[in-house]
């Protein structure tokens, strides 16, 4: 008996022991499988040019469909010249900034990560976890990159490195200096109420009455629980513009993800600045009418939420877009360049819906020369991190995407043929039959995105390829005296991070979403709140005076520079 | 390794070994060794993880590592305490938790109780396959679920009230009426499957017991108040004092999902995990999510061994150790 017990708990403890740390052992077969694969590999194909490679990709989103189709295209294309496969993790977008952060701490590989100054870039520039890439444009060594990026698009987009120099720390993705917010409406609804394609903010607003009237079960305009691209844009967009802003001298900055300043410029030199949730005076020195808080806004968007324009409680809606594809919406507000996405999603829910579009700002729609600011940078970029030992293989897969129109259109649009055809040299269409529910559609502004391969949807309507136009015209913006101007938060770390910043967003939203009843007292007690707030206003102080020092070092060296 | 130096004991020297502890480790030693895994998962899944507390007191660079990051001493802990509201969000906290353990407790004790006393048959058992359901939908769907029921343009429950020319209720505006809301929910979730532990103690008090009491003419509520509460009463306390460790914890799935980002409610919905989600989730620093976790565990683990001490004085039999 007791040899049976000794063997049973001698089986036992095995079992469990391994049970237990299968988990273990299971990663580390992974990694040496692949390993393992690749060296099979090369003996299979002994007379390929180079080793085969698995380059480990992070972008953002959901899993494009038949993306697999598209991936095992381009392997099959290029397995005798470049070699390699692709490994593309998707992470949900409200996960993927900590996702990354944590595959980096964790040592993992990581070829090539979607990020951009509004996430993780600059702070990991900072730290020294994106390689420079330098060495790979200009240069003939990759005629792509060459021919895809030129100075002056990359002068535009380099940052400060540790060195104090600026580098190319990521492959800038984009295609214009700007995207087009679009009121995106039911054309086959305002026909039904007589109406011809909208023209203007009356035009809108008599839409909004007409499916009040006739559908009541329809929202006039739907917006989503965050407040972008709500009724407190198509306001904005019937006053004045940014270009307005800047030409009195005035330039937003970001300072942290939930702070921004206003600072205003008058011969080279900081006279002011405001921050968000700081005290009203603060305003005081701004020429008019800046100088004052704008409750106007706040005001017309209540009238719109009391005239059921908008829903009653926008802050329960999650999906803004999903919404009106569905057809319980009559309108929304997004991006031009998202026309594509949103009129196959209304046509595979709504077979009789045809797209209407508007542009919402009254100065882009009538096309004036100026009406924006940039400075002349993407907001998205690809990079290469320091854990990444396949940094010349990434570098040529690139190389390859960018170096031809076709290359280039297997990632953005899908393969030819069967997910889109061209239509002349610079569109495309979607081949009749396919099912646009289905079909291959990719966010290129994470991957593909390039203003020398740039091919429009068949769909934009003739009245609209102008505005493309438009967004590729310099002569449409103005230059922010801030280009190249990036706020260093470190010395302030502590004060920006005081969650009261967060609070201030969150306090303000229901403003923004028309669900105050007195807009104009509700924002003043809003004020009063925050401005008795000793800590948060102490550390707005901290901010501001770094803000003041910052810019105004970089506006002297570029007075120097020129 | 362990085995074979248990093994090349020789059974002269057992005798030899004057340590009654470790005479009983080698007498026993393939009993003992049942244990090694659950020692050993224990040291690899929660104490080597440890470590990672460091990030607490750290300008932590995930390219750097636990190990290269600088040291920053306590300024990450001091991030929490800079905003205006942490007091009110640490009261809702303490207060959310308390209810939803008393109420949770009553709840499944009333569940267990009234199951048990009908017996056992058909019903009983669908009755409670039925209620330990709810435990298994997650936050985020009864999320979905509950704004078709609050929402004012089309929600359920402002149409019945219209409908019978009551006044509707803003939910969303109205911050008041969400504890209760939470609480209800919480015990919907929660209470069936909580019934579980109670009825199976239950089920373990001496019958013989509910005999006598009957013989000596007690009724079927003085059996209940006067056997089986006080039979209970060690592992109410057992499960109170486990539940106070969590005390801190924000409940983040269940309010983010049912309330959002809606500052009309914030007043009374507005938890320490929330708070601290909402202003780092774009800027996230890890050192100060993670101080601000180590702070709410160990306000948590000093309340369970303080509690735990209490308990010990009034009733030996309850405390966990």
């Amino acid at each position: 008996m007791n040899r049976k017990m000794k063997a049973a708990s001698l089986l036992t403890v095995l079992g469990l022991v391994s049970g237990a740390l299968a988990g273990c052992g299971g990663n580390s077969d992974n990694g040496g499988n692949s390993g393992t694969n690749g060296g099979a590999n090369t003996n299979q194909t002994a007379d390929a040019a180079k080793d085969p490679v698995t380059l480990k990709i992070m972008l953002w989103g959901d899993k494009p469909k038949q993306f697999d189709d598209v991936i095992a295209e381009f392997e099959k294309e290029t397995k005798d010249t470049l070699n390699v496969k692709l490994d593309v993790t998707w992470t949900p977008q409200a996960d993927y900034v900590n996702k990354l952060k944590l595959k980096l701490a964790a040592g993992e590989q990581v070829d090539l990560a979607f990020d951009a100054p509004w996430m993780n870039m600059n702070q990991f520039i900072q730290q020294d976890n994106y390689n420079n890439l330098d060495p790979y444009f200009h240069t003939d060594k990759y005629p792509g990159l060459k021919k895809a990026f030129t100075d002056q698009y990359l002068n535009n987009n380099m940052f400060m490195g540790t060195d104090k120099q600026l580098h190319v720390y990521g492959v800038p993705m984009g295609q214009y200096y700007t995207d087009l917010s679009v009121i995106y409406y039911r054309k086959d609804l305002a026909k039904k109420y007589g109406m011809s394609d909208l023209q203007s903010y009356d035009d809108l607003i008599k839409y909004f009455d007409n499916v009040k009237q006739n559908d009541p079960s329809i929202i006039p305009f739907v917006e989503k629980n965050d407040g972008n691209y709500g009724a407190v844009d198509i306001v904005n967009g019937t006053k004045a513009t940014l270009a307005d802003k800047a030409a009195a001298g005035l330039w937003d900055v970001p300072l942290a993800p939930q702070v921004t300043g206003t600072v205003l410029i008058k011969d080279n030199k900081v006279v002011a600045a405001s921050i968000t949730g700081e005290k009203s005076e603060s305003k005081q020195a701004f020429p008019e009418p800046y100088n004052q808080e704008d409750n106007s806004t706040f005001i017309t968007v209540r009238d719109f939420h009391d005239k059921g324009y908008t829903e009653k409680e926008p802050i329960t809606r999650k999906d803004a877009k999903g919404t009106f594809t569905a057809g319980t919406a009559a309108s929304m507000m997004e991006n031009i360049s998202n026309l594509d996405s949103i009129q196959s999603g209304l046509k595979a829910a709504v077979p009789s819906a045809e797209i209407g579009m508007l542009i919402n700002s009254a100065s882009e729609r009538e096309m004036k020369q100026p009406s924006m600011v940039t400075d002349f940078r993407v907001w998205n970029f690809l990079c290469v991190p320091k854990t990444s030992k396949n940094l010349d293989r990434v570098m040529e897969f690139l190389n390859w995407m960018y170096s031809s129109q076709d290359n280039h259109d297997l990632f953005e649009l899908g393969v030819k043929g069967k997910n889109w055809e061209p239509v002349g040299d610079d569109k495309y269409k979607i081949p009749d039959g396919v099912d646009l529910a289905s079909n291959y559609t990719f966010p290129g502004y994470e991957f593909t995105w390039n203003p020398t391969y740039i091919r429009l949807s068949a769909n934009v309507p003739d009245g609209f390829v102008k505005y493309y136009r438009y967004m590729a015209d310099e002569k449409s913006f103005v230059k922010s005296a801030l280009a190249g101007f990036a706020f260093n938060g470190d010395p302030v770390k502590n004060q920006l991070s005081n969650p009261d910043f967060g609070t201030i967003q969150s306090e303000k939203l229901p403003l923004q979403l028309g669900m105050m009843k007195n807009p104009a007292d509700d924002l003043a007690k809003l004020q009063q709140k925050w401005e008795g707030n000793k800590t948060l206003q102490s550390d707005i102080q901290a901010i501001k005076d770094e803000l003041l020092k910052q810019v105004q070092a970089f506006l002297d060296t570029q007075k120097a520079a020129q | 390794m362990a085995s074979r130096k248990a093994a090349g004991a020789e059974p002269g020297r057992q005798r030899l070994i004057r340590h009654k502890g470790l005479r009983d480790l080698i007498m026993n030693r393939y009993l003992y060794l049942l244990v090694l895994p659950a020692v050993l998962f224990s040291i690899v899944f929660a104490y080597l993880p440890l470590v990672g507390l460091a990030i607490a007191f750290q300008d932590f660079n995930p390219i750097k590592g636990i190990f290269g990051s600088k040291f920053i001493g306590l300024d990450n802990f001091k991030f929490f305490f800079r905003g205006h509201d942490w007091l009110i969000i640490t009261g809702n906290t303490v207060m959310f938790n308390l209810m939803f353990i008393v109420t949770g407790t009553i709840c499944a004790l009333t569940i267990a109780i009234v199951l048990t006393e009908l017996g056992k048959n058909l019903f009983v058992r669908t009755m409670q396959s039925v209620m330990i359901l709810p435990n298994f939908i997650s936050w985020p769907i009864v999320g979905l679920f509950s704004v078709a029921f609050f929402t004012a343009d089309t929600g359920v429950i402002n149409r019945f009230l219209s409908s019978l020319s009551f006044g509707t209720i803003d939910f969303y505006t109205d911050a008041k009426v969400w504890p209760f809301i939470f609480v209800l929910l919480n015990i919907w979730k929660t209470a069936g499957f909580g019934a579980i532990v109670y009825m199976a103690a239950i089920v373990g008090i001496d019958k013989e017991m509910y005999e006598a009491a009957r013989i000596d003419g007690a009724t079927r509520m003085q059996s209940i108040f006067r056997i089986t509460l006080p039979m209970l009463k060690s592992t109410i306390v057992m499960l109170f004092l486990l539940s106070l460790g969590g005390i801190f914890g924000g409940n983040l799935e269940m309010v983010y999902s049912l309330v959002g980002d809606n500052s009309f409610l914030y007043q009374t919905t507005d938890t320490i995990d929330t708070y601290v989600f909402r202003s780092l989730r774009t800027a996230g620093s890890l050192g100060m999510s993670q101080a601000v976790s180590l702070y709410q565990s160990v306000v948590g683990f000093i309340l369970v061994v303080l509690a735990n001490k209490l308990a010990k004085k009034v009733d030996e039999d309850s405390a966990i150790f």
